[in-house]
């Protein structure tokens, strides 16, 4: 059921990081994304590797569900990496293999390994994230952590309730989606046959009746919110409350460890790239 | 004072061609239990947005316990005493989870938080939905969405609740659901405004309001709306079948009376057989 799939990101199981703060999350998120840009050298990326590993370990997600984000972005990845190999040039370099404006060469491997890694790793922290956090949770997580901005008079409150309701409505969507291609196949519509432009072309009568549904639903919705009470963020109150635990010191102290070991290594260990 | 108050009221939509209410004069008790009938655009969830200030009357005067909805300055006041349950679930609920709905009202208004628990609590009592309060409310029947979109409205803490066709998307077991629901929180001293076109929801109110194209057609007990067949008949309505057995069965020399409900019916039928 396309129901099922809206929500698919998250593995529900009770666990170390599942029952971390989705600020601090968020947080570390962006330390280890920090951290992987600054890595300069592969030993630096084997710290990277046990953090998300330990990570791993300790949301109890099977890794398998884990090293699948990798697929969505697979393409990406080859293509940087063939782009990287072929025609990244550095000073002085020992030259493997060189035709037409392409060449091959010790600085470009390594250089190309490198990015590939560095997408790699990002990708999998990412999804991390995704799989151990409600979508729910992130919003919360979000809104708690920019609101700092509502005294530049950015409209946090408003990002929040738009995100969460999108997040609301994706399943009734879906259900509506496949009620609009089973009603559309009753009238004989097909859209398994043909060339792409001709099944891109089949799927407007389904897209039309859902944009104009959605706009209908939005109109309901505006009137039920109005009639209870909302006026925005003027005199709103929130009932759920975020709470940092000891979760969240016990992950501070391992990425604080990891940072301070490629920063070691960094200047120990040398640079690769 | 009245809960409600209409007077001379007129409302047409914009680029609308004909009016939806016309000149609609008519109050409700606090406590009362009340159903508005009528056929398609006989303007009766007009009525409903008219009554919470959704839309603010062209011409007349809405009133809700003396408040004015057309000054603006006493809308919030006015939604936070007269809450409505729309038709469709699904677009009412705000948040994915059912506990967080809820709590979309009383965070409006600016209830603290440990009284927004406690109202959940109530809430969810009141519409017996407990058992769903930390579900993903896509997962729901209709019946039980629309139960929830009950409590949302409850948490606010109305004194009046209006359900706008709330029953029209649920299947027989869904709609009893709700109407249970309804019947006992008007007993907790609720005033109930049912916005419908079926008859057999009418059963229980304690006045039932006929609207036609906008007009008021009949305004009066439900007993004495099914005597009236020329009312019916004009506002295109269907009577209850056990109205309409008991109808039959005197046209054919035997008088039960004009019963509403089923029960009724077998009482008054059981009743008879006993004499004979």
């Amino acid at each position: 059921m396309l129901k099922d799939v809206a929500f698919g990101q998250y593995y529900p199981v009770e666990s170390f990081v599942h029952k971390m703060d989705p600020r601090a999350k968020i947080l570390y998120l962006i330390a280890y994304i920090v951290l992987i840009f600054i890595v300069k050298n592969f030993y630096g990326f084997a710290v990277c590797l046990a953090l998300l590993a330990l990570t791993v370990v300790f949301a109890r997600v099977p890794i398998v569900k884990v090293l699948k984000s990798i697929r969505a972005i697979l393409f990406i990845i080859i293509v940087t990496f063939l782009i990287n190999l072929f025609l990244h040039r550095e000073e002085q370099d020992v030259v493997y293999f060189s035709w037409w404006i392409f060449t091959v060469t010790r600085g470009s491997v390594t250089f190309a390994t490198f990015m590939a890694l560095r997408l790699i790793t990002l990708v999998l922290g990412s999804s991390i994230l995704t799989l151990t956090t409600t979508p729910v949770a992130l919003t919360d997580g979000l809104e708690s952590l920019l609101s700092p901005l509502k005294l530049v008079k950015f409209p946090v409150h408003e990002l929040a309730l738009i995100m969460s309701i999108a997040l609301r409505f994706i399943p009734t969507l879906m259900e509506e989606t496949e009620r609009i291609i089973s009603a559309q196949k009753a009238r004989g519509a097909d859209f398994e046959s043909g060339n792409i432009f001709s099944r891109v072309k089949a799927l407007i009568p389904i897209l039309i009746p859902l944009i104009i549904s959605a706009f209908r639903r939005a109109d309901e919705l505006g009137d039920a919110m109005e009639a209870r009470c909302y006026t925005g963020s003027r005199v709103r109150t929130k009932y759920k409350k975020l709470k940092f635990s000891v979760n969240d010191v016990i992950a501070l102290f391992f990425v604080a460890a990891a940072f301070a070991g490629v920063i070691l290594l960094n200047v120990y260990a040398g640079a690769v790239i | 004072m009245f809960a409600v108050k209409l007077e001379n009221v007129t409302f047409k939509y914009e680029g609308a061609k004909r009016v939806a209410v016309e000149n609609v004069s008519l109050t409700i008790n606090e406590g009362e239990f009340v159903a508005v009938i009528g056929a398609n655009a006989s303007g009766k969830s007009t009525l409903a947005k008219l009554i919470n200030g959704l839309i603010a009357p062209l011409s007349g005067k809405v009133e809700v316990f003396g408040a004015d909805t057309s000054d603006s300055s006493k809308l919030f006041e006015i939604r936070k005493s007269c809450g409505i349950v729309f038709q469709n679930p699904d677009n009412q609920m705000v948040a994915s989870i059912v506990e967080d709905d809820v709590a979309f009202g009383p965070e409006n208004i600016g209830v603290e938080r440990e009284e927004i628990g406690r109202r959940i609590d109530f809430a969810l009592k009141a519409s017996g939905t407990e058992a769903f309060r930390s579900q993903m409310a896509s997962r729901l029947s209709g019946g039980q969405k629309q139960r929830v979109a009950i409590a949302g409205v409850l948490a606010i803490k109305p004194k009046i609740l209006i359900l706008d066709e709330s029953t029209s998307m649920l299947d027989p077991r869904g709609r009893r659901e709700v109407m249970d629901v309804v019947r006992s929180l008007n007993k907790e001293k609720m005033t109930v405004i049912v916005i419908t076109h079926y008859m057999d929801e009418v059963v229980d109110c304690d006045r039932a309001i006929v609207l036609k194209s906008g007009n008021v057609l009949f305004n009066g007990t439900p007993k004495q709306l099914f005597q009236s067949d020329e009312v019916i008949k004009k506002a295109g309505l269907e009577l209850p079948v056990p109205t309409k057995i008991a109808l039959k069965l005197k046209e054919n020399g035997v008088d039960v009376g004009l019963p509403l409900t089923k029960e009724e019916l077998e009482e008054r039928l059981w009743t008879l057989l006993q004499k004979n």
